[in-house]
């Protein structure tokens, strides 16, 4: 029960984080829903094996990632046989007035969308980045260097903003 | 792309979201699923030692080439338990939650693993049709004319088994192999010198 407890506490601090990097893998609402299930599951059978080293928000990145990818692999060979629904949330906004909330509302869904097709290895870099994860905490969750997270890093935001400029997302 | 523009990225990607529900049910589901490895790996022993106490009890019979018959089974079970282990044996890969490359490679250690089972039953159906082939000739050799179609038509349905176990055994080991390339090749995408 108290592993229910720690489990509920942490994902009303990151349950956000969680959702956006199920729904940048995956952009149909249902299968989005039953990845963020499954990351759920993930961390609650890790959690007792966390010791406090890493920062908590890194663990739990690091999780979300590796089940996407499960994800990921596991939707390349399940046949699609409906046209996938776009995810877009009505979500609260600090601007003013409808036509703004509009305008953000759409630069959010092309972002989700231009994210979403980027290759995985840049998704999964460019998801942490725009989680605001420094150079190193990517590193950390990926498994590689530094110096490898910055390049790749660095590459990633150039793709997603090429997409984004381009107009194809 | 100007330091501005990726914060007002990073911002907009950060609005806030509905956080989901803790899936308590899906969490119960999945730990009764975490065991389900390990009936198969205990069936695998139950066959064996089954498969050993009969081909012993058919050795030790009375029946018309029972030895012949025996030491077959025998040697077509312990090929079956050998594979299985041979496909178990690869080395263990290290804990999914130490960052998403080792993830990936622990992925890859279960589709390797995958491959090799589902490789295994090749080399038993060639035991298994040598088998066959032996008791082909055993029972063309030994029975009268009037028992022989019988006979043959029985060896005929144990081959036909045979054939649709093999079947069976090629349609997943390829999928696993297809699994096993899709991961390799995402291993390649994510490896530290990637371009």
């Amino acid at each position: 029960m108290q592993l229910q407890e720690e489990l509920a506490a942490l994902l009303r601090e990151h349950g956000a984080l969680i959702v956006r990097i199920a729904r940048s893998h995956e952009s149909d609402r249902g299968r989005a829903e039953e990845l963020v299930q499954d990351i759920h599951v993930a961390i609650w059978q890790a959690l007792p094996k966390f010791r406090g080293e890493a920062n908590v928000r890194t663990y739990i990145a690091r999780i979300a990632q590796n089940r996407a990818i499960t994800h990921v692999m596991r939707e390349a060979r399940r046949p699609r046989s409906a046209p996938l629904e776009e995810i877009v949330d009505v979500l609260p906004s600090d601007t003013t007035g409808p036509e703004d909330a509009a305008a953000e509302t759409e630069t959010r869904r092309r972002l989700q969308r231009a994210v979403g097709e980027l290759p995985l290895a840049l998704r999964l870099t460019v998801t942490l980045a725009l989680e605001g994860f420094s150079p190193d905490e990517v590193a950390t969750v990926l498994g590689i260097s530094s110096s490898a997270a910055s390049v790749r890093l660095h590459r990633a935001k150039a793709a997603l903003m090429n997409k984004l400029n381009s107009g194809e997302a | 792309m100007s330091t501005n523009d990726w914060t007002e990225l990073t911002r907009l990607w950060q609005s806030d979201v509905p956080a989901a529900a803790p899936a308590l049910e899906v969490i119960a589901k999945q730990q009764r699923r975490a065991w389900a490895w390990r009936p198969v790996a205990i069936f695998d022993v139950v066959v064996t030692i089954f498969g050993v106490a009969a081909s012993l009890w058919v050795m030790m019979s009375d029946k018309p080439n029972g030895a012949i018959l025996g030491a077959g089974m025998l040697a077509l079970t312990l090929l079956a338990g050998g594979a299985s282990l041979w496909a178990r044996s690869l080395r263990r890969a290290p804990a999914a939650d130490v960052s998403v490359l080792a993830s990936l490679d622990a992925a890859l250690h279960r589709a390797r693993v995958s491959v090799r089972y589902w490789f295994s039953p090749f080399w038993v159906n060639v035991g298994y049709f040598l088998f066959i082939a032996m008791l082909v000739l055993i029972t063309a050799l030994g029975h009268p004319p009037t028992s022989l179609p019988k006979m043959l038509f029985a060896i005929a349905g144990a081959a036909v088994w045979g054939a649709i176990i093999q079947g069976v055994a090629v349609f997943y080991y390829q999928a696993r192999l297809r699994e096993l390339a899709r991961l390799e090749e995402l291993k390649r995408a994510l490896d530290e010198n990637a371009p």
